[in-house]
């Protein structure tokens, strides 16, 4: 095994010690950042955000809310991130949902997850309200992002005034709250290997433990940039956690449209993300340097520097510098993980003089299993495993074991079961390790499509969806190839149609009707997930014995 | 409106030929982050804020501009 530095880190077991430890350490320096609709920054240092924190504890148990399921359905936003710290503060779980997906599934994630009461923001209000009644678990609303109420739900600005007043007074609950480091903290949604997503139970001692370990790892500087959505364990144990934990500044950006206008506004060291957001940014670069008519300059540049590097010499080009510059400012450090990033991007970002680190890690894993470092790298791979972590190869599988791996789906024995075996984790992804300790992905052994975003679809999901339409018999979802990079990947869908139905009617009839009825589904799935394109299959799947569609034969 | 997009479309993507028909994904083949960035350009043009949830529903251009109709969002 290679040997190589590591970085100095705080190591804490419970969210109430972190809040203690960043407090005390870190006090006035910046913590977390974000920009306004005028561009107007706003800035809270890591005295605020804890002093925040505290009071929405205070609040909390005033509502008895402490050690309850509490979900967070909104954007990124600082709200979220005091609201988060405060259910675990308090004992809680934060129930992390996913807010691209459709309405109904958000309420169903709500129901299963056995929330009591859920943060929500503004535009998620009318998809929570309904479940608002007499006999439900769910039973108080809390707005983040407004400074008031509705006047039926506070707002967590409102809550922290209230939580304040509870403090400065002698009857203080929070003090009162225990908590324990191999308690729930967060449930975070994952897509299983079937049409169900699975509840990931994560301790607090999991996140916390990953949150230190990533950071012994990535020297990430001063200022960090991310636009990952913090319902993701990846956004928020590797971005948020893993930048309060040694005392840097987050800037944190939320939506996609103002994502370019931020990075530019915050002129960040480093930005933790995902291939898709890289790939943006070199877009980016060469629209750039098409703009300003230096398109061939900037390939004949890229070709010569590529080669003085292949012969050792550690040369920089000022002027590729001076465009990178231009589009993205001093970033010069980026953290790419949830999908597979091309090699040749990767390679060009260097010279562009941003330097790439790629990880590996899953939902159950809380979520980091290896990742590169700044002093030990190698491209192509998802680097050094953590050093907390245990790794074995079981036919070609990867196992993981150690402090950051999931309590269990929650209730669900039957899938724990499944994926955990003398505290083993299955990963369902397949790889090696070479003899430096570089861990390699080279494919999966579930039914997962991964896209650029790093976000996950099981194929099944959709196909039960499709199966529902009457016209079709079977169906097979599959990530076909799409544009220049290989895990460029757009949704296809091979369908066999019913015989009888489909015995009167021509091959255009048939596609008509199925589009129809694919685009009324496309209509309740995230952009990402909607099918766009339809093969119609002559003859019938070859199938297993117990009547399954054989996959890899198609 | 037809060549107010097509401006701005080309500033953000680089992509030309746009039509009425033209569809987001099937025809210029974006991704989520470049229509986020054509939606940024229009809020920015026309000092408007489109919800998130609702670019999704924007497959083509036609749809873009019976939306701006329907939200009585006129050029400034």
């Amino acid at each position: 095994m290679k040997k190589f530095h590591l970085n100095q880190v705080d190591y804490y077991e419970t969210f109430p010690a972190f809040l203690e430890g960043i407090r005390n350490r870190f006090g006035e320096k910046p913590a977390l950042s974000y920009f306004t609709r005028k561009k107007e920054e706003v800035r809270h240092s890591y005295t605020e955000l804890v002093r925040d924190v505290h009071a929405l504890c205070e609040a909390l148990c005033a509502m008895d809310l402490d050690g309850q399921h509490v979900a967070l359905v909104g954007e990124n936003s600082y709200e979220w991130i005091v609201a988060y710290l405060a259910i675990t503060a308090t004992g809680g779980v934060a129930v992390c949902i996913d807010i691209e997906q459709p309405d109904e599934s958000i309420r169903q994630m709500l129901i299963t997850a056995g929330v009591k009461a859920a943060f929500v923001s503004e535009t998620y209000l009318p998809i929570c309200k309904p479940l608002i009644k007499e006999d439900a678990c769910l039973r108080q609303l809390m707005l983040m992002a407004v400074p008031e109420g509705d006047g039926q739900f506070p707002s967590l600005t409102e809550l922290c005034a209230i939580g304040r007043e509870k403090e400065a007074g002698e009857n203080s609950l929070r003090g009162r709250v225990q908590v324990d480091p191999d308690q729930t903290a967060a449930i975070v949604f994952t897509s299983g290997t079937t049409s169900r997503p699975k509840l990931v139970m994560l301790t607090q001692k999991n996140i916390l433990q990953n949150t230190s370990d990533a950071i012994l790892y990535i020297s990430a500087e001063e200022k960090v940039f991310t636009s990952l959505p913090f319902y993701h364990t990846y956004g928020m144990t590797c971005a948020v956690l893993g930048t309060l934990v040694r005392g840097a500044h987050l800037y944190l950006n939320g939506d996609l449209k103002t994502m370019m206008r931020d990075l530019h506004l915050a002129q960040p060291d480093s930005i933790v993300t995902v291939p898709l957001i890289v790939e943006a940014i070199y877009n980016q670069i060469w629209l750039g340097a098409e703009k300003q008519g230096k398109a061939r300059q900037l390939r004949r540049l890229l070709k010569i520097n590529g080669l003085v590097r292949r012969l050792g010499i550690p040369w920089q080009s000022k002027t590729l510098l001076g465009i990178r510059e231009k589009i993205v400012g001093n970033l010069h450090i980026a953290v790419s993980g949830g999908a597979h990033l091309s090699k040749e991007i990767t390679k060009d970002m260097a010279l562009f003089g941003i330097f790439i680190l790629q990880g590996y890690g899953i939902t159950e894993c809380s979520p980091l299993v290896s990742v590169n470092c700044n002093y030990s790298y190698r491209m192509g791979s998802v680097g050094h495993v953590l050093p907390s972590c245990q790794l074995k190869m079981v036919d070609g599988e990867i196992w993981v074991k150690g402090p950051s791996v999931m309590k269990g789906y929650y209730r669900d024995d039957e899938a724990t079961k499944q994926v955990l075996e003398d505290g083993w984790f299955k990963t369902g992804d397949l790889g090696y390790q070479d003899k430096d300790g570089f861990l390699f992905l080279t494919g999966r052994k579930k039914n997962l499509i991964v896209f650029k975003n790093g976000k996950k679809l099981s194929p099944e999901k959709i196909e039960e969806m499709i199966g529902r339409i009457p016209l079709v018999k079977d169906v097979l979802i599959h990530g076909i190839k799409s544009g220049n990079s290989a895990d460029d990947v757009k949704v296809a869908a091979s369908i066999y149609p019913d015989p009888e139905r489909a015995r009167q009617m021509s091959s255009y009839e048939i596609l008509e009707e199925l589009q129809k009825e694919i685009d009324r589904i496309n209509a309740t799935l995230p952009l990402y997930q909607q099918v766009q394109m339809i093969n119609i299959r002559e003859k019938e799947f070859a199938k297993t014995a117990s009547q399954k569609i054989k996959r890899h034969m198609v | 409106m037809l060549e107010l997009i097509q401006n701005i479309i080309y500033q953000v993507t680089g992509k030309s030929g746009i039509t009425y028909d033209t569809d987001f994904i099937q025809d210029l083949e974006l991704n989520s982050f470049d229509i986020m960035n054509i939606i940024c350009a229009f809020e920015d043009h026309f000092d408007t804020t489109i919800p998130t949830r609702e670019v999704w529903q924007l497959h083509q251009v036609r749809d873009v501009i019976e939306y701006m109709r329907q939200k009585g969002i006129t050029e400034p």
